[in-house]
């Protein structure tokens, strides 16, 4: 493996590599038993290094927004997904790497949340979580389930259900004002898609760094 | 020698006494602020920053014949207002307005909750204390300081108005004295300034209108599910205690749930059966409040388990770590 490769793997792993090197890396990938026992190698190094098994994900909007994002062919090849088994340690769940499309985002939630209804059967749910768009390999055949290195849109989407389950449950038993406020803006929609969102998870994710 | 040990007897005493009258005055500062929630008459404006989210909101609170009404507006985004009279609300959206799936949960008591539900379990795990005085929104504020005593739980900075006691501003805050959720009052009219005609709903004019009446408390467990009973928590932080616990239903399978507070912050955990199509670990924050989905095998049988709650990422990773069925 070449010096230049090894940097544009570094890079992927950072979510630093430019459109170019991503695709370099991919195509290598696809070919080279090697190159992919190196990723995962750098992988579970880079989670070693960061002292935790739990690599948290940026924002969790940002996560339903990666969600809607899964259509992008590149950028699902660009995170090169193996399952492995229950107890292996976990993987971060990816970063923003994509574009923010605010009718896309505002479909999802109102999808989840509208004709959802809630989380569960009791509130109305209804195959929440069947609405999750199948995207990522399946290991059907697995005799036991599988942990993805990856977190998954119907992964997503079931701890967002959860999320807005316990927002609900806190404005109802707890807290004041603020609270409720948390519960009646959670899913709101960001209107228009903006450079300034898209800078701010930047930001954030720099940070996490 | 002796008496210099007096002294310090002395000192220790007096300065008890002393840090008591700080806690108490704090404490009782607290709990007219709880009061002030649903007492007090107000109209304002609040923005509330969580995550990377800032919404502005308008508030009315007014009791009226003895009724409490209140009226919740956005004044961004989508128009949506959400009224309500006793026990009936009414939820007021532009058609496809997401907020409209959420009529099913509208909280069942009033908007304007206590801040503390527990105010006896509060002092083993957080210090109260009063910061001196600041101003919000124009008014003379009394700032309040709700701080942890160990690393598993955030703090609270309150701005409490010195007239009404209502909240005026609050922080949430990690051990870095980072910011994690805000909460400000940016205009703010209490008492007789709070006209009727305050609480009428603006230009229903292509609104869509969802009304429903405020249910009694969540769905109570089925005596014949005996699920509940085989889930608990190898480790809790010091002083939190099952809130709730409860089973839901969810397409094809129940999910235990189980709520914890400390009287102050609380989370809930979910357990549900693995599903068949495997599950990945995942770690998400918004603001204050942490998801944390893992799996645990028992036997040859995992489940997944997702906890979500407004405590550090790390505390929710040992309480998740600990779960585990209890042997029958």
């Amino acid at each position: 493996m070449s010096e230049q490769l090894r940097e544009s793997m570094s890079a992927a792993l950072d979510d630093e590599a430019d459109a170019f090197e991503l695709r370099r890396v991919i195509d290598e990938a696809s070919i080279d038993d090697e190159l992919r026992g190196e990723w995962h190698r750098m992988h579970l190094l880079r989670d070693f290094l960061r002292d935790g098994k739990m690599i948290y994900a940026p924002r969790l909007r940002d996560g339903v927004w990666e969600g809607l994002l899964s259509g992008d062919a590149e950028e699902e090849e660009a995170e090169p997904l193996q399952p492995i088994l229950v107890g292996a340690p976990a993987q971060r769940a990816r970063t923003w790497t994509g574009r923010i499309t605010g009718v896309a985002v505002a479909a999802l939630v109102a999808a989840m949340v509208v004709v959802g209804g809630g989380v569960f059967e009791d509130e109305g749910a209804g195959g929440v979580l069947d609405l999750a768009t199948e995207s990522r390999p399946q290991n059907l055949d697995s005799a036991i389930p599988v942990m993805y290195q990856e977190a998954r849109d119907e992964d997503r989407q079931r701890q967002y259900g959860f999320v807005i389950h316990h927002i609900q449950q806190r404005a109802m038993n707890q807290a004041g004002v603020s609270s409720f406020a948390k519960m009646a803006t959670f899913s709101q929609p960001s209107g228009e898609p903006s450079r300034q969102n898209e800078a701010a998870q930047r930001r954030a994710i720099d940070q996490d760094r | 020698m002796r008496a210099s040990l007096l002294n310090r007897v002395l000192i220790c005493v007096l300065s008890c006494i002393g840090a008591s009258a700080w806690a108490n005055e704090a404490e009782e500062l607290l709990a007219r602020m709880n009061q002030a929630f649903s007492e007090v008459s107000y109209d304002g404006v609040f923005s509330y920053y969580s995550g990377d989210e800032l919404a502005s909101l308008r508030v009315v609170h007014k009791i009226v014949d003895g009724v409490q009404r209140e009226r919740l507006v956005h004044l961004n985004g989508a128009p949506r207002e959400i009224l309500r009279e006793g026990d009936e609300v009414a939820c007021l959206v532009m058609p496809g307005d997401d907020l409209i799936g959420l009529q099913d949960s509208i909280p069942t008591g009033p908007f304007a909750r206590a801040f503390v539900r527990q105010f006896d379990r509060l002092s083993g795990t957080y210090e109260v204390g009063v910061y001196g005085s600041g101003r919000v929104a124009g008014r003379a504020a009394v700032r309040l300081g709700v701080t942890p005593k160990d690393k598993h739980r955030y703090g609270y900075r309150l701005w409490v108005d010195q007239e009404t006691a209502l909240l005026l501003r609050s922080e949430l805050v990690d051990e870095h004295d980072n910011k994690l959720e805000i909460f400000q009052f940016n205009y703010l009219v209490t008492g007789e300034g709070v006209p009727d005609s305050a609480l009428d709903a603006g230009s229903l004019e292509g609104f869509e209108v969802s009304h429903l009446r405020l249910a009694g408390e969540p769905h109570a467990v089925s005596a014949a599910n005996t699920s509940l009973e085989e889930w608990t928590t190898g480790w809790l932080p010091p002083g939190f205690m099952m809130a709730t616990s409860d089973v839901r239903r969810k397409p094809g399978h129940d999910v235990t749930n189980l709520v914890y507070s400390d009287g102050l912050a609380a989370f809930s955990i979910f357990i549900e059966p693995m599903p068949s199509r495997g599950a990945a670990s995942m770690v998400s924050q918004h603001g204050a409040t942490v998801a944390m989905t893992h799996q645990i095998g028992v036997g040859e049988e995992y489940h997944l388990v997702t906890l979500v709650g407004e405590i550090p990422p790390d505390t929710a990773s040992e309480i998740i770590k600990s779960i585990r069925r209890k042997s029958s």
